[in-house]
């Protein structure tokens, strides 16, 4: 198993992304838009991937020593693209949310990236390289829970200010899971747990957007077929994508709903898309490869041969396991919608960039992992692994 | 997964809680994915009925193809109702308003590309654009204000709009290319069929017309609209990514079967020249014309006594089936009126059918002042040394009476049944009224007075005309006859209408006798205006007052005339015929059946036969006619 894990991992990997390329070639001969250029998001996607596996690769050769090393300035820099958001001419407003850099004024034109897909890694980073250096005050409540707590604040707040309310949650619940990972008082992790109920409360009562998103879905589960023409529509399109899909889809291309009436088919609701051009099996099959993904890559992240290490593993596994279960929950109308791409196969570059450094991360992890199966007895040299992948 | 070893860099507790808590997430977060699996089935498979049938009705388009209406042809085959091609314009408020085709339109328009469109516009802003784009274009082709398709369109988002309808081949070519080159969303030209009326102004009655939905409301059309409708069929469109549509690949289309076709007894030549005679004023002061009459109603049933064929029918006031403005009643059909002396024929019939009497029978007629307690009768034309026959051709009402009276309220009564009287005659009409006729349990004292010279009784000029046939015709009830086959849509005639014979009334001599003293109403009595030179022509008038309800009287100034008849050459009895004038605004003494009635009935029936080419008999020429009178 421990020979196979990486190899297991990228594989998964592997699969999605090339679903993603698949669905986006079949959902952009509808909304690729562009007069004259259907495959302007292809290839637009295929660049990002290719930076992608690049960075992807560079993560594996860099030592988590360097990563310990920089978890400060990372987390600081994290914070600081952030802010950029609001900085009038940096950042780029769509749709009412101050998500994106522009890096127009950096001689890249018509490019923007997602600060807060970088800031989901420097929490996880940052929170592991303070978990490692305090070691066994982790389980006291100032050190252990308190400023940790407060590290997730600063990012978590920023991100929730650009109402990137997808990306302020996964943060939150990835932060929690590695706090929680890292030995944290329970107590203090309970009281969070209410306290967090208490925020989606108070933010489903007082932010006006969120109120009517929030009691739509509540309607849209009660009464689906009423919501077709307004905002709730989204998800009813997602529903009937799916059942339209059955068992073994409707064939590549041949999708309805991407062309009348389901928006972001090819960003947050491609799993829908998926669903009905390829059916259930490929709907099972994709959650498959997320659950692979996870338990192996938790089997990687505990083996790592630092604590960091193993933090860090946690951290990037949480991070991408959260955020394929938000996507899918929310596509399959469990939760309201909120905007969190699929990972690997949502058509974005920044997002397909943090994943494949994530993995990356992982890999390296693998690599450098301690697994007593192949050893012969303890305390011999640790025999280091590359995975030929 | 096994235990890994203790590490090296950290207290083994803090490792252990780690290793647990992480597996803890896991299994947690496996479960999550489970569940979601789980929903997943659900989505696809379980639920999957509930929203596939909702994706059909949004992304399937269902187009009825109307079937083709059967025609309605007459007896010489020719068209009088048919179904023929029409257009529509119809929006789609679905497509109009959906966002991707109007962010193309917008981009199209704007020439910006797609992206730049949405950086600028809301969703919102864009389909706005593209709607008022679209209506602006649209509206002055359809030669609407744009303020008005706008209202037609409406705020709703979902179904269909006709926007305009019956349009020509040309128009809706016209309109085809001008949305396909403005690339206009949502906007159709749909085909479909509208009933079109090659003689508009002909037997508007007795075809009746079709609603918006070719479903016949009136008329034959509505009797008869289960054999003329046909099966509508349907094609399945579904909208590809492209933003077309095509086909449904999945449901085949269904083709329509048109329906039934009729050949009606009507000849809408006769037709014709009955509906002209109707509307004709001449400069003859002698003639009599329909419109100077100034008549409530007028209604005229022409028949061919053979087949007891319905050959025309036609009233005034009527209306136009192009335009359909006022709609008329068909007064031969569906109204009624007290006939007077026409209904004398029940008690006739009844008295020589069972030979109580002979045409030749002496009558005491009482010098046309008949008194016998509570009944008093005057006769307006006193007959001298009378028979049944003079009696018959000088209407008494005084012989009517006692020869009813001869017969007995039950016997009289049978007869007024068998003659059809307070029945339906069953012709293939709608609203055809019963008509009143009392049983004779709710018989007056005066009822036999009343009914003997035909008040307290309603009838249809149909169901006089039917009575009259009988006796015509030998003394068997028919029923009257107005289809003649069902045709399939080629022509070819699936199931033949041969005339349907009821019941006998009267012996055939009984009838024949009867048909004597009506040759003597025309040729001595009160009809003399009805001889055709050249036919034997006989009939029975009638002159009846109008009940006013109001008053609970009857008025002295208002008339119902009436003639019923039949010219006969020497091949036998050519044509029957009613005519019926309700309160026509003419000079008293001119009000008498055989003023206004007989002459109308001449002048129709003397065109009907010149036109079928029957030749009048010189012997029966006015100045040297006999009639032998059998007994």
């Amino acid at each position: 198993m421990s020979k196979i894990a990486s190899h297991v991992l990228l594989g998964c990997v592997l699969l999605l992304i090339a679903l993603g390329i698949v669905m986006l070639i079949s959902t952009s001969m509808w909304s690729g838009g562009e007069a004259g250029d259907t495959f302007f998001s292809l290839r637009r996607q295929a660049a990002w991937l290719v930076l992608s596996v690049m960075a992807c690769a560079v993560m594996t050769r860099v030592p988590d020593a360097f990563l310990l090393r920089m978890a400060p300035v990372i987390y600081v820099l994290g914070c600081l693209l952030l802010v950029l958001c609001f900085v009038p001419g940096v950042g780029v407003n769509i749709n009412g949310s101050s998500r994106w850099i522009g890096l127009r004024s950096l001689g890249l034109s018509a490019a923007q990236v997602q600060p807060s897909e970088f800031a989901k890694l420097a929490v996880v980073i940052g929170l592991a390289g303070w978990y490692m250096r305090i070691g066994v005050r982790s389980r006291e409540f100032v050190h252990g829970f308190l400023i940790p707590m407060m590290l997730v604040a600063l990012p978590l707040g920023l991100v929730g200010a650009e109402v990137d309310l997808g990306a302020a949650a996964l943060i939150g619940l990835a932060a929690f899971a590695l706090m929680f990972a890292a030995g944290a008082n329970l107590p203090a992790l309970g009281t969070v747990v209410l306290l967090g109920f208490g925020a989606i409360y108070a933010a489903v009562k007082y932010i006006p957007n969120r109120a009517k998103r929030f009691m739509e879905f509540l309607d849209v589960l009660r009464d689906p077929m009423a919501h077709l023409g307004d905002t709730g529509m989204q998800q009813v399109r997602a529903m009937m994508a799916f059942a339209n899909g059955a068992t073994s889809g409707v064939g590549l291309g041949a999708g309805q709903q991407k062309s009348m009436g389901l928006t972001y088919a090819h960003t947050d609701f491609i799993f829908p898309m998926v669903g009905e051009e390829l059916g259930l099996v490929a709907t099972l099959a994709v959650v498959v490869c997320y659950v692979l993904i996870l338990l192996f890559g938790m089997f990687i992240a505990l083996h790592a041969s630092t604590r960091f290490g193993r933090l860090l593993g946690v951290g990037c596994v949480m991070l991408l396991a959260l955020q394929a279960t938000l996507n899918i929950a929310v596509t399959t109308v469990c939760l309201p919608n909120k905007g969190l791409p699929l990972p690997f196969v949502s058509y974005g570059g920044s997002n397909l960039l943090f994943c494949l450094v994530c993995v990356g991360i992982l890999l390296n992890l693998h690599r450098h992992g301690v697994y007593p199966e192949l050893q012969a007895t303890r305390g011999m040299p640790r025999r280091r692994l590359t995975p030929r992948a | 997964m096994s235990m890994p070893p203790p590490p090296h860099d950290s207290d083994s507790k803090l490792e252990t809680t780690l290793y647990v808590r992480a597996v803890i997430l896991s299994t947690g977060l496996a479960v999550v994915f489970s569940l979601l699996g789980w929903r997943l089935v659900n989505l696809h498979v379980n639920q999957g009925d509930t929203f596939r049938q909702a994706a059909r009705e949004i992304f399937q388009r269902e187009v009825v193809v109307p079937a083709a209406r059967g025609a309605l042809m007459d007896r010489q085959g020719e068209v009088l109702a048919i179904d023929r091609r029409s257009y529509s314009v119809v929006v789609d408020r679905n497509l109009l308003a959906d966002r991707n085709l109007a962010l193309r339109s917008v981009s199209a328009e704007l020439g910006q590309k797609v992206t730049e469109v949405e950086r600028h516009y809301t969703l919102e802003q864009a389909r706005q654009l593209s709607v008022d784009r679209c209506l602006d274009l649209l509206a002055p082709r359809l030669g609407l204000g744009a303020a008005a398709l706008r209202g037609l369109v409406g705020d709703s988002v979902r179904g269909e709009v006709v926007v305009a309808k019956e349009l020509r081949d040309e128009e809706a070519q016209a309109l085809k290319d001008f949305i396909e080159e403005e690339s206009l969303p949502g906007v159709f030209v749909r085909e479909g069929l509208r009933r079109f009326h090659p003689m508009p102004d002909l037997a508007v009655h007795v075809l009746g017309f079709t609603n918006n939905e070719n479903t016949g409301v009136e008329g034959i059309e509505k009797t008869m609209d289960s054999v003329l409708r046909g099966v509508p069929g349907h094609q399945w469109f579904e909208r590809t990514s492209k933003g077309g549509e095509r086909l449904s690949s999945t449901r085949p289309p269904q083709a329509p079967q048109s329906g039934r076709s009729l050949r009606l007894t009507l000849d809408h030549q006769i037709q014709r020249l009955l509906e002209e005679e109707l509307d004709a004023v001449g400069d003859d002061p002698a003639d009599v014309y329909v419109p100077l009459l100034k008549a409530k109603g007028v209604s005229v049933i022409l028949m061919d006594p053979a087949t007891n064929s319905i050959l025309a029918m036609a009233s005034r006031p009527h209306h136009n089936l192009a335009d359909r403005g006022k709609l008329t009643p068909n007064l031969a059909v569906s109204e009624t009126f007290e006939p007077g002396s026409t209904f004398k024929i029940g008690a006739y019939i009844g008295v020589l059918d069972e030979q109580l009497v002979g045409l030749a029978t002496p009558l005491n007629l009482h010098g046309g002042r008949y008194e016998k307690g509570e009944i008093r009768i005057r006769d307006d034309h006193p007959v001298e040394g009378a028979t049944v026959l003079t009696a018959f051709s000088h209407s008494s009402n005084i012989a009517a009476y006692k020869l009813a009276s001869q017969l007995g309220a039950v016997r009289y009564y049978g007869y007024l049944r068998s003659l059809g009287f307070g029945a339906r005659t069953g012709v293939p009409l709608p609203n055809e009224a019963t008509g009143l006729l009392r049983p004779v349990e709710k018989w007056g004292t005066l009822s036999m007075r009343s009914l003997s010279f035909g008040y307290e009784v309603n009838v249809t000029p149909l169901q006089l005309l039917n009575a009259f046939s009988a006796v015509i015709n030998g003394g068997m009830m028919r029923e009257p006859r107005l289809v003649e086959a069902v045709l399939d849509q080629d022509g070819v005639v699936l199931e033949d209408r041969p005339p349907v014979e009821l019941h006998r009334v009267c012996s055939e001599a009984a009838a024949r006798q009867l048909r004597t003293a009506m040759y003597e109403v025309v040729k001595k009595g009160t009809a003399k205006q009805a001889a055709i030179p050249g036919f034997l022509v006989g009939g029975k008038t009638g002159t009846a007052q109008k009940y006013v309800p109001a008053r609970k009287a009857y008025a002295d100034g208002a008339y119902v005339v009436t003639f019923v008849g039949f010219a006969e050459s020497m091949a036998g009895v050519e044509l029957m015929g009613v005519v019926v004038v309700d309160d026509a605004d003419v000079p008293a003494n001119k009000e008498y059946g055989g003023h206004l009635s007989a002459p109308l009935f001449r002048r129709i029936a003397g065109k009907v036969l010149a036109h079928r080419g029957v030749e009048p008999n010189p012997e029966w020429m006015p100045k040297n006619s006999t009639l032998a009178v059998d007994r």
